[in-house]
């Protein structure tokens, strides 16, 4: 009898366990899981967002998918974000280690009043940003370009000649801070009796960091990376505030993201828009598992 | 001569060590420092420079729905700034609530159940989130509309809570994980039921990962912008990012549509405060993610 | 009772009856309660909306409309920032929420009236009697396939501007008021030589109006009759060599003003750029009082004259370019009679005229020439300009794609890699041919 009870109990538990996983998956298929097949699906036509074919559109398989390969503006884009990706990838990475390095280490004073001031970009809302950067890069009377003048160094056109170097600079400012965060719990988690033995053998701070710090931080480092590639693929918000709806003649911001956006909002190629932006997907998915696969290795 | 040179590359060390974090700071404080600046001058620039006056008058304006300065009435009647705040509030607050009321269920539900194919559903999961923004901006607008969520402040919440709830899951989960089953069955055993362990016994020991949980959304719904693009279309419903796209008129490149730099940077500066608020009073909770503990004190 | 009593009872009870039936009868049989309805008006948040709502014409539409129609009507106001207000506009209209009226600019409408999005507005402006007090340049401007999709607002065009001082220190007349393409070079020639701290003597247009010296010309960009693109004829030649002339004959323009994408409106202020082919909004919103680039004594510094005509034989005397925003309706819109009476509230001269004022844009309309708008020289200037030269481009599907072709040959072909007008032209018509199909172009030479 009481095993009758138990066995009830036990499935009793499991229902209401199951039906508080329910709620959250329904809100998921419903606004996650559904727009993503409908666009998928999208991709697969020559839907048009106004014009003809926004009414008598067609199912056109890969054809998307092969004009996108053989655009030469998507080559073009290609190249951007990839140059985006990787200076934004190495800055952050690198301005998060500082950083990082800064709020652990005992050389330096004041560090929760430093861990908070660098992670003022990071929490201040990504909307102001653009603005923010915008003035400060006007190219006669903006901040850098001023102190820069002061420095007897040749003022840049940021606005125009150098618009790629802006958006990474503002999309450092804004994300340094979550390789900090990630890098500094890892630098935390070193014992320090590491360092303390390798004291007593007189090695020198290259040493120490290179023997002790760098392996141990492998994996983290490693997981850091994939997370800010991630995050700098898929976001345009920097490059569409810089440029606006139609690209730049030069598309010097046009990442694969915005090549994306105006192709199905400005060119009104939604069909097209939605292909390249499966594209996006498919990188990102990849990069997702191979995130998983690190936490999992470390963890 | 190493030791010579140790001698030598310690202090200079110290040194550059300071230099480079100074240049830190200018880097991440001279943007905040134009923020702030302009928010208080009376005539406002998109140039840092010391302000001729200072005053609070900016937001005052904010919060008595006077005209802005502008020249020729360029600039826009912020009839509506104080409602903007309102509106943000609103949105930071639903999107917090509901992501909360749904994940921390789930995340409990993953980390005590056990059953075939539990990776494949939390993978999934993380997974879901894949396509880019911009790209699902369509058929989400239509689902919107069919559930009727457009216009409608809640509904935004809805949809931005649906894309952070993935990775709120996961860190609820991970904090979950931490607390041993023995404390529930204890309590079991001490005769409490199942509603009351969750409420006296689990809920406080993961309370940091519930604030942690809480932070995020609200930082999430606080500082959206794509979502109430879509979905928002009264002016007195926009949160404060939509409101600021629909001052700051101009193209990038060119200054000075007579935008009323004195309000946007006063209202930009509370825009931040609540985010810098919930920081500070998570600090010590906000580290102890699930990538490992740090002191930073 | 007594039986007086009972009779001057009866008596009243009866007036009693006949006054509470007669006010029941007048309340609820005479007057019929209004018929509530609600519209959508949708338009930039910001100015615009701002601009809508304190005009008043929404209120004095609602009053109209319950005194007229004896309909309620609610409006209601829609809104995106100006920041991805077209992509806004087209999601919705693409997920089929229909506006009834909306703010829309010109060149979207081919697109538009092409997957049914707006209303044929023919029949209800046919039977407007104030449509004839809009400007025939800008009824012609506004047609898309022989008919009206939407009512105009406002407009701007496009005219030369120059420095009356450096004009004066070259010795040159002011005012200045060039008759053809070859007195402008004239005129930027003089000034190099006897202004040289002048470093851009002349900037001809580079934006989305580049088609100009095409109508300078005389020429046509479209053929109605046959839904074709002219991509290559004397008057697209003539356009070549007008930019290859300041580029590289007279050298009165530097490169790097292209390439570079050097501010022309700043260059002006600052007196280094002497002649700028730029639109009316310039005028405010750059060199205003109170404005980035602001010059002071507007009055006496700037002057400013009509496009000229290219001296050719059918060619204008002299050519203003046009562009233009207007209201839309919403073709499934329920209620379109109600939608255009809302507009006619909108597009009302006092209205119009009061935007026209705050925003330098010019009127539509003859009867709109009233107030401030009219004692402001310069609106009052243009907008006699727009009467008499205006020209537009056509709205014809694929147009954005056409002059966006043309800009980038411009830039490309032309200023980047100095080619002659002839290849220029050659390039341009196979890149608008790639792009828009050989089924729709063809040649005039």
């Amino acid at each position: 009898m009481k095993e009758i009870k138990d066995r009830v109990k036990v499935n009793a538990k499991i229902l209401v366990l199951t039906l508080f996983l329910i709620p959250a998956l329904i809100i998921l298929v419903i606004f996650q899981l559904i727009p993503t097949i409908w666009t998928i699906w999208i991709g697969f036509t020559d839907m048009a967002l106004v014009g003809k074919k926004f009414l008598h559109y067609n199912f056109v398989g890969l054809e998307n998918y092969i004009k996108a390969l053989s655009d030469s503006y998507f080559w073009i884009s290609m190249k951007v974000t990839l140059y985006y990706c990787l200076a934004s990838l190495a800055l952050r990475f690198l301005l998060g280690l500082a950083a990082a390095f800064y709020i652990t280490s005992k050389a330096f004073k004041g560090k929760g009043v430093m861990a908070a001031i660098f992670l003022l970009p990071y929490i201040i809302p990504g909307a102001i940003h653009s603005y923010v950067w915008l003035s400060m890069l006007e190219p006669d009377y903006g901040t850098v370009n001023r102190v820069l003048r002061a420095l007897n160094l040749p003022p840049q056109s940021w606005t125009y000649e150098r618009l790629t170097e802006s958006i990474i600079a503002v999309n450092c400012w804004a994300g340094y801070a979550l390789a900090m965060l990630v890098l500094a719990s890892a630098l935390t988690s070193i014992p320090k009796e590491y360092y303390e033995i390798s004291d007593i053998y007189g090695a020198s701070r290259w040493f120490k960091f290179r023997k002790i710090t760098l392996p141990l931080i492998k994996y983290p480092l490693i997981l850091t990376l994939i997370l800010i590639f991630k995050e700098d693929i898929d976001d345009f918000t920097y490059a569409y505030m810089f440029t606006g709806e139609t690209p730049y003649p030069d598309y010097k911001t046009e990442l694969i993201s915005l090549y994306a956006y105006h192709k199905a909002f400005s060119d009104f190629e939604l069909g097209f828009g939605c292909a390249v932006g499966f594209i996006i997907a498919i990188i990102v998915f990849v990069l997702t598992l191979l995130q998983l696969k690190m936490s999992e290795v470390r963890g | 001569m190493s030791k010579m040179l140790k001698k030598i590359a310690e202090p200079s060390f110290t040194v550059i060590g300071y230099v480079i974090l100074f240049t830190l700071f200018a880097y991440v404080l001279t943007p905040l420092a134009w923020l702030f600046v302009t928010a208080f001058s009376a005539t406002g620039s998109p140039y840092l420079e010391i302000p001729k006056e200072v005053t609070l008058d900016n937001f005052i304006r904010i919060f008595t729905e006077q005209h802005t300065k502008g020249i020729a009435g360029y600039a826009a009647h912020p009839i509506y700034m104080s409602r903007w705040i309102a509106n943000s509030l609103f949105i930071g607050f639903a999107t917090m609530i509901i992501t909360i009321v749904l994940s921390a269920p789930a995340g409990y539900a993953l980390s005590r159940l056990d059953f075939r194919g539990k990776d494949l559903l939390m993978t999934a999961i993380l997974l879901i989130g894949f396509m880019p923004m911009t790209a699902k901006m369509l058929p989400l607008y239509r689902l919107g509309k069919l559930l009727g969520l457009i216009d409608n402040l809640l509904g935004t919440a809805i949809v931005i809570a649906s894309g952070t709830i993935p990775t709120q899951i996961w860190i609820i989960k991970g904090f979950f994980d931490h607390i041993p089953r023995e404390i529930e069955e204890q309590a079991w055993i001490c005769g409490c039921g199942h509603l009351m362990t969750l409420f006296k016994v689990v809920l406080p020991a993961a309370g940091p990962g519930l604030a942690i949980v809480a932070f995020l959304s609200f930082l999430s719904g606080w500082g959206n912008f794509i979502v109430p693009l879509i979905m928002i279309y009264s002016e007195d419903l926009y949160p404060i990012s939509l409101g600021l796209a629909s001052i700051f008129v101009h193209n990038p490149g060119e200054i000075g549509l007579a935008i009323d730099y004195g309000s946007a940077c006063a209202l930009s500066v509370i825009y931040t405060i609540p985010p810098i608020c919930i920081y500070f009073a998570f600090r010590e909770h906000l580290m102890k993610i699930k990538l490992g503990k740090i002191e930073v004190r | 009772m007594s039986p007086l009593s009972k009779r001057v009872l009866a008596i009243i009870i009866v007036i009693a009856i006949v006054v509470v039936g007669a006010v029941t009868y007048y309340s609820f049989v005479l007057t019929k309660p209004p018929r509530k309805v609600e519209l959508t008006l949708f338009t930039k948040a910001g100015l615009w909306a701002d601009f809508v709502r304190g005009s008043g014409a929404i209120e004095r539409f609602k009053e109209r409309m319950l005194k007229e129609k004896n309909i309620e009507v609610e409006v209601k106001l829609l809104t995106a920032p100006h920041r991805g207000y077209s992509e806004k506009l087209v999601a919705t209209l693409a997920a089929g929420t229909v506006p009834d009226v909306f703010w829309v600019s010109l060149v979207m409408i081919p697109d538009m009236v092409e997957s049914g999005y707006v209303l044929d507005l023919t029949p209800y402006v046919e039977k407007w009697d104030e449509w004839g007090k809009f400007y025939k340049t800008i009824k012609d401007m506004i047609r898309c396939k022989g008919k009206i999709y939407a009512i105009p607002n406002d407009a701007a065009i496009i005219i030369i501007y120059y420095r009356k001082d450096i004009f004066k220190k070259a010795g040159l007349p002011v005012p200045w008021q060039p008759k053809t393409w070859e007195d402008v070079f004239e005129a930027a020639r003089i000034i190099k030589e006897k202004v040289p701290d002048v470093k851009v003597p002349l900037s001809p247009y580079y934006g989305g109006e580049i088609q100009t010296p095409i109508f300078s010309a005389g020429g046509k960009i479209y053929d109605p009759t046959d839904g074709k693109f002219i991509v290559k004829s004397k008057e697209i030649l003539f356009l070549f060599k007008v930019y290859y002339d300041a580029f590289y004959t007279y050298k009165v323009t530097p490169r790097e003003l292209i390439l570079e994408r050097w501010d022309t409106r700043k260059l002006f202020q600052e007196g280094k750029l002497a002649i700028l082919v730029d639109g009316t909004w310039c005028y405010s919103e750059k060199w205003g009082p109170g404005m980035a680039y602001e010059i002071p004594n507007r009055e006496e510094t700037v002057g400013y004259a009509y496009l000229p005509g290219s001296g050719a034989a059918g060619a204008p005397k002299y050519v203003v370019t046009m562009r233009d925003y207007a209201w839309a309706i919403g073709a499934k819109s329920e209620h379109p009679e109600l939608a255009f009476e809302l507009i006619k509230e909108l597009v009302k001269p006092e209205v119009m005229s009061s935007w026209g004022y705050k925003t330098s844009h010019l009127v539509a309309r003859a009867d709109a020439v009233i107030g401030d708008y009219a004692k402001d020289v310069f609106l009052k200037w243009n907008t006699e300009a727009m009467e008499k030269y205006g020209v537009a481009k056509p709205l014809a599907l694929g147009i954005r794609k056409y002059l966006k072709v043309l800009q980038d040959t411009v830039k490309k072909e032309l200023v980047t890699e100095g080619k002659t007008p002839e290849e220029c032209m050659e390039a341009f018509a196979a890149a608008v041919t790639a792009e828009l199909g050989a089924d729709r172009v063809k040649s005039k030479l």
